[in-house]
């Protein structure tokens, strides 16, 4: 498959992802020859099939939705216990907006 | 005495514990010991969580002491975990350099229940990052060997666990299938291991892979054990809404009664006839071995077609990843795990943080997951994929018409070794071509154990059933046991 090297820079983009210049070089390649592998479900013809989402078709979500009550959840303190960092019982992170 | 109690299945221990003739304490103090004896060989273990697990112990004896009647099926059985379910308080790391320090602040529902029904939790076991992987040689930490040859790996994503069982570090383990990590590594370790019917067993507290395709099951020594942990695991879960409703039944007791004689298909397109796709020579004759002997106890074989199989690993590798890099997103150091250090800013964060934190592999998937799903490409990929989903589901129920169970190979080789696979991505991937089926179809599927074969190394059947019938692959594999 013919996916530029520009093109997979954009997905890693997308991705939130970093290759240097020489782990491009040696990526590239592979990512290519899988996609030449997975590209061979062209041949099969799907004309009109549904396509499948769900791991279970049939048993999607029921229509019955439960009474809209709070529910007990994590503490603030449980919720903050992992935080790289926080301050004043936030995540602190990097600021978002230019000043 | 303490190694006579290594050779007892979780059902015998469960029996012994509950009548008293052994303590709960005794059997996980024998199972540390066989831990700390193997496992800095074997690397079948992340975390070993050595005084937890004796207080669970003490207290199931306690129970057992006050009100037997109180204490739950499983009350003092050790059990290892796969480090991809979250447990309050013990680090879950999902293999991942990104949650190495994770300290779960909630159980998963798989371990509330296993708690609840008395279970002893020893610890978490060794596996692909993120599940991402075939050998376990993806760990971010260190791979797991296979106990019967250090040098082959154990199969993956669930290769601490498999190993485990395997080598007696652990009567019974939990693992996770997203496209064949519970039955291929328990095909390559010996031991038998079920992936349930999707939406059978809760998947709430599972570090998410594929959220369409992954299950939680069992890895045991045999059917009667995967019965006796289905009971505790499966029925609906108010937190999982892909739990079915439909209620469990009692497969311990199902398992009691003999399977009526089935008719069993082999798909001929998993046994080589047709080019390219079968298995090796010892894995054809481990597999023809196990149906003859099906048929002598009654089975009818008869040979079956699933058109389209050889389309499943493709739509495998597109549907997996992309539901991996849509659930990998949550990982960008903001709330829990690895953060870069110094970030610029937001974006910079984001990026550094996933570069350093995933691993080689995973970073892979999410590429390719990203791309399948990126505008221009959803179509051709994502969508053809969920429809070759649909093909081969009505390939299965059409063969369903006809036989009552599927049989074939679980991987196209016996295990290899480590480090033969690992420079090839696609030749890796295709360790899972007839394990994938059953999670894109949402079919139950089990990993029979069978007899070595001529290179000494373990071999095994791969069973499916329709939806929900998880007792007929139990039942059946009981004929080979």
């Amino acid at each position: 498959m013919k996916i530029s090297r520009d093109e997979v820079e954009k997905i890693a983009a997308l991705a939130h992802l970093e290759y240097s210049p020489e782990q491009m070089e040696e990526f590239v390649p592979r990512f290519r020859e899988i996609l030449d592998h997975i590209a061979r479900l062209e041949e099969l013809d799907t004309q009109g099939i549904e396509p499948m989402y769900h791991g279970l078709p049939g048993e999607e979500l029921s229509e019955d939705l439960r009474e809209d009550e709070t529910r007990p959840v994590l503490t603030r303190e449980e919720a903050l216990e992992n935080a790289p960092e926080e301050v004043d019982g936030q995540f602190r992170v990097p600021r978002v907006i230019e000043s | 005495m303490s190694n006579s109690l290594l050779e007892l299945t979780a059902r015998q221990l469960c029996d012994r514990i509950r009548s008293g003739q052994v303590k709960a304490v005794e059997v996980c103090q024998a199972y540390l010991q066989q831990i700390g004896l193997h496992d800095r060989e074997l690397g079948c273990y992340l975390t070993v969580d050595e005084e937890e697990a004796l207080d669970q112990a003490r207290e199931a004896d306690k129970v057992l002491a006050r009100s037997p009647r109180e204490a739950g099926p499983l009350a003092g059985l050790p059990v290892a975990l796969k480090d991809n379910i979250v447990t309050r308080g013990l680090r879950t790391s999902a293999g991942s350099r990104i949650l190495e320090d994770f300290i779960p602040p909630y159980d998963a529902a798989v371990v509330s229940r296993l708690r609840q029904a008395g279970a002893v939790i020893l610890g978490k076991t060794n596996m692909d990052e993120f599940a991402m992987g075939s050998s376990t040689e993806n760990s971010a930490f260190f791979p797991t060997r296979n106990p019967h040859d250090r040098q082959r790996v154990p199969g993956g994503s669930s290769g601490g666990s498999a190993a485990a069982v395997a080598a007696r570090l652990a009567p019974a383990a939990l693992g996770s299938d997203t496209g064949g990590s519970i039955r291929q590594p328990a095909a390559f370790c010996g031991v038998s291991g079920l992936k349930p019917t999707y939406g059978r067993v809760s998947r709430y507290g599972l570090i998410a892979f594929g959220s369409s395709l992954d299950q939680i099951g069992p890895i045991t020594r045999d059917a009667s054990d995967a019965a006796l942990l289905l009971d505790v695991l499966a029925g609906q879960d108010p937190n999982d809404a892909t739990t079915s409703a439909r209620p469990a039944p009692d497969f311990s007791e199902e398992l009691q009664h003999d399977p009526q004689p089935l008719r069993i298909g082999v798909p001929r397109q998993w046994m080589g006839d047709e080019a390219g796709t079968g298995p090796d020579a010892e894995v054809k004759e481990a597999v023809e071995a196990a149906l003859e002997k099906l048929q002598a106890q009654g089975c009818q074989i008869e040979e079956i077609s699933l058109p389209h199989t050889s389309y499943a690993i493709e739509a495998y590798y597109i549907v997996a990843p992309a539901e991996a890099s849509s659930n990998l997103m949550r990982y960008d150091g903001v709330r829990y795990g690895l953060r870069a250090e110094n970030p610029r800013d937001l974006a910079d964060m984001y990026r550094r943080t996933r570069t350093q934190g995933f691993g080689e592999e995973v970073k892979r998937r999410i590429m390719l997951g990203t791309f399948v799903l990126s505008a221009g490409y959803i179509e051709a990929f994502y969508s053809k994929a969920a429809k070759t989903r649909r093909v081969l589901l009505q390939d299965h129920l059409k063969a369903f018409e006809t036989v009552d169970l599927i049989a074939g190979p679980v991987t196209p080789t016996p295990p290899f070794k480590l480090g033969e696979k690992t420079s090839d991505p696609w030749q890796m991937y295709l360790s899972d071509i007839y394990t994938v089926t059953a999670n894109l179809t949402g079919l139950p599927a089990l990993s029979v154990p069978l007899p070595a074969g001529p290179s000494g190394l373990p071999q095994a059947l791969q069973l499916t059933a329709p939806h929900f019938q998880e007792s007929r692959l139990l039942q059946t594999s009981r004929l080979l046991a």
